[in-house]
């Protein structure tokens, strides 16, 4: 750490995780994430005291912090808010310059947005209150499945014959899983089957926004393999995932606490 | 700027103007009641119907069903209708407005007298029903429905709704014909439940006030492009309040001359609504959520002012040639040249007229973004919302959103997810002025 290094944080506080990133001159030195578990004001302090730590400096060593998520009012520190929605666009234009296009699966909404090659917010839209489109529909099959969120991805690659789920509500889809599973379907055609569903609804969403390469996607739904694929393959084009989606918002939050005072 | 949390439902105004529109809402029902006892007709009516000056020359006293159902929401007592029409049968997807309507009929027959505390003292059963196709199908289907619940006789007229690229001599005269006959037709029918005929002259005079009433509301409107906004589109879905259901009286007339002055004096002084004026937001379509209608001053405590809107002020003032003697004709005249005002411009530009007015609203008002509210239930206003945008994306860079809920409906809002949108709608109009 150099006397002249100036340090920034950025803390997503999401429903389901909060977020925390540190960065030096935009680069990413520490992460943590922990469950939100419905006190935000705990988490932030966690994730922030967690990535402090990694990235071995105080909480006085910081230039500046923006906080972003549903929780955002809930931040005990002294701490700029922005938009999730930018803070998104912002991390994932960090990572990939070439971004144009973000989706974003979270766990109460999907987000789409179209960015300039500033990383800046150009236009957006966000699902309708349903949860098909969500990370949550993915959570709810999983427990009736009775299988790790980490393992949905890999399984669903193996699918030969995607269940055709008939209905476009995560409460029926419930209940018509359990149906499958009774008649004998194979786990991966249910979860590719809950795949298709969502991809429906997201690239619905992605093409009214008039999209443009690169698609990056983000938030913790992109770490399943099945899902990017199939949301691909619904919108016709390549997308690009993070490392670790799970913190670019945080990430994009870091920046902007570094590059924009007042936004 | 700190965050102003809202305890209500409703929005703080920008005029006095519209705060006096409260009373005249509650004066509708009022007088509703008092007409009744007086043995006038009350007539259910759908508004922009072009009927309103003939009805207020019959001496018919309007009865706006639908904006019953927005001043339940705005009370936000409306969850017992909504639940009283989808237990008789009624889909959610339906108008909520109709949903709002038909439960308060049905609640009303079921008691056989007005739901306890009702709002401004409820709706009195109609002595006529009068639909139309203007706008959309639950105009008339609304009113056929009511049949279950009363047996006021019913009469809809067609509006009509010449095509974009139609040319425009070649069908004047047929349009014209053909609306001033559906005109004639509703007069026949309130001559015989009226048992009296139809005075020109006393039209006449309903028509010059209604035109006066609508020329004072344009010329408020075109005193609104003054920086800083002087007067919030929260005041706008307050004062179409006269401009529709009091059209054709000399109270209207008055108030719009009174928002003129007001409106003037604001721009003159630079009374503006938010002391330091970010963005200019420009209401490009949909119903307005009258649950919630404080996220005005939600944005405005971002310093975002919603500055004129494409919505309820459907028509500028148009002409009708010298030479139409007949008041009859001239509505139907008036209707053709209102419904056709941008044809000619679309079909030099970008071929749809909605955009053509858009645009040159965001020209003239000097616009930072662009704010749709598509409504779940309501299919007129709603529908080609997207393409609209999309298409105004091609001769605009501005930031331009879509939110999503009902105009009456709350369970299909969202607070946490407009509150996102808001703050990244805000982000995406702050990137764009740097």
């Amino acid at each position: 750490m150099s006397m002249s290094d100036k340090y920034f944080a950025g803390l997503d506080m999401g429903s389901a995780f909060t977020k925390a990133v540190v960065t030096c001159n935009k680069k990413m030195m520490a992460s943590a994430v922990s469950p939100s578990g419905g006190n935000y004001l705990n988490a932030a302090r966690r994730v922030l005291d967690e990535s402090l730590s990694q990235a071995g400096i105080g909480f006085e060593n910081l230039a500046g912090i923006v906080a972003t998520g549903l929780g955002a009012g809930n931040c005990a520190f002294e701490a700029r808010k922005v938009s999730d929605l930018s803070c998104q666009a912002m991390g994932c234009f960090c990572l990939f310059p070439s971004a144009r296009t973000i989706i974003d699966i979270g766990g109460q909404f999907t987000k789409a947005a179209r960015i300039n090659p500033e990383g800046r917010l150009l236009d957006f839209l966000i699902s309708e209150k349903c949860a098909t489109g969500s990370g949550r529909f993915l959570q709810i099959i999983a427990r009736i499945l009775q299988i790790n969120i980490e393992d949905i991805g890999p399984l669903s690659l193996k699918s030969q014959t995607p269940v055709e789920f008939s209905t476009n509500c995560a409460v029926f889809a419930e209940s018509e899983a359990i149906s499958r599973i009774a008649e004998g379907a194979a786990k991966e055609d249910i979860l590719a089957g809950v795949h298709r569903a969502m991809a429906s609804k997201v690239s619905m969403l992605v093409k009214r926004l008039k999209m443009e390469p690169d698609i990056v996607m983000s938030g913790g739904s992109s770490q399943d393999a099945g899902l990017v694929a199939t949301v691909a393959q619904a919108v016709g084009m390549e997308i690009l995932v993070p490392e670790k989606p799970m913190i670019t918002a945080a990430l994009g939050a870091a920046c902007l606490a570094e590059d924009e005072p007042d936004i | 700027m700190e965050e102003r949390e809202p305890a209500k439902t409703t929005a703080t105004k920008g005029t006095d103007a519209a705060r006096k529109i409260r009373a005249m809402v509650k004066n509708i029902y009022k007088s509703c009641h008092e007409a009744q006892s007086q043995g006038k007709k009350v007539a259910y009516i759908m508004v922009s119907s072009q009927y309103d000056e003939i009805l207020r020359a019959m001496d018919i006293v309007p009865l706006p069903t639908e904006n019953y159902a927005g001043l339940c929401a705005a009370k936000r007592d409306m969850d017992r209708f909504l639940t009283k029409a989808e237990e008789d049968g009624y889909s959610q997807v339906l108008c909520s407005y109709a949903r709002i309507g038909l439960g308060f009929d049905s609640l009303r027959k079921e008691l056989g007298g007005m739901p306890e505390n009702a709002p401004d003292g409820g709706m009195p059963l109609p002595d006529i029903i009068l639909g139309s196709s203007g706008v959309c199908d639950p105009r008339f289907k609304w009113f056929q429905a009511c049949g279950r619940f009363m047996t006021a006789p019913t009469y809809s007229i067609d509006v009509m709704h010449p095509p974009v690229h139609c040319d425009l001599n070649a069908v004047r005269d047929h349009y014209v014909q053909y609306q001033k006959v559906q005109f004639e037709g509703l007069i026949a029918f309130l001559e015989k439940q009226t048992g009296k005929p139809l005075n020109k002259d006393r039209l006449w005079e309903t028509i010059r006030l209604g035109d006066e009433a609508w020329r004072l509301w344009y010329e408020s409107d075109r005193l609104r492009t003054a920086k800083p906004c002087v007067m919030p589109s929260q005041d706008h879905f307050n004062v179409m309040v006269p401009a529709y259901y009091y059209s054709g009286t000399q109270e209207a007339v008055d108030y719009f001359q009174d928002l003129v002055d007001e409106v003037k004096y604001k721009v003159e002084n630079k009374l503006a609504v938010v002391p330091d004026e970010k963005y200019r937001i420009l209401y490009g379509g949909g119903l307005p959520p009258w649950h919630t209608m404080w996220f005005f001053n939600y944005f405005e405590s971002f310093g975002a002012v919603f500055v004129i809107e494409n919505q309820y002020r459907g028509f500028d003032p148009v002409e009708v040639p010298d030479h139409v003697k007949d008041p009859v004709e001239y509505l139907a005249w008036r209707a053709f040249l209102r419904y056709t005002a941008r044809h000619e411009q679309a079909k030099a530009n970008s071929g749809n007229p909605v955009v053509e007015k858009i645009l040159d609203l965001i020209q003239d008002y000097d616009i930072d973004g662009v704010f749709f509210h598509a409504c779940r239930s309501c299919r007129a206003t709603t529908i080609g919302q997207i393409h609209t945008k999309n298409m105004l994306g091609r001769y605009s860079d501005l930031p331009m959103t879509q939110f999503v809920s009902d105009m009456v409906d709350l369970r299909d809002y969202s607070e946490a997810q407009w509150k996102a949108q808001i703050h990244a709608f805000l982000d995406a109009m702050a990137s764009r002025k740097k």
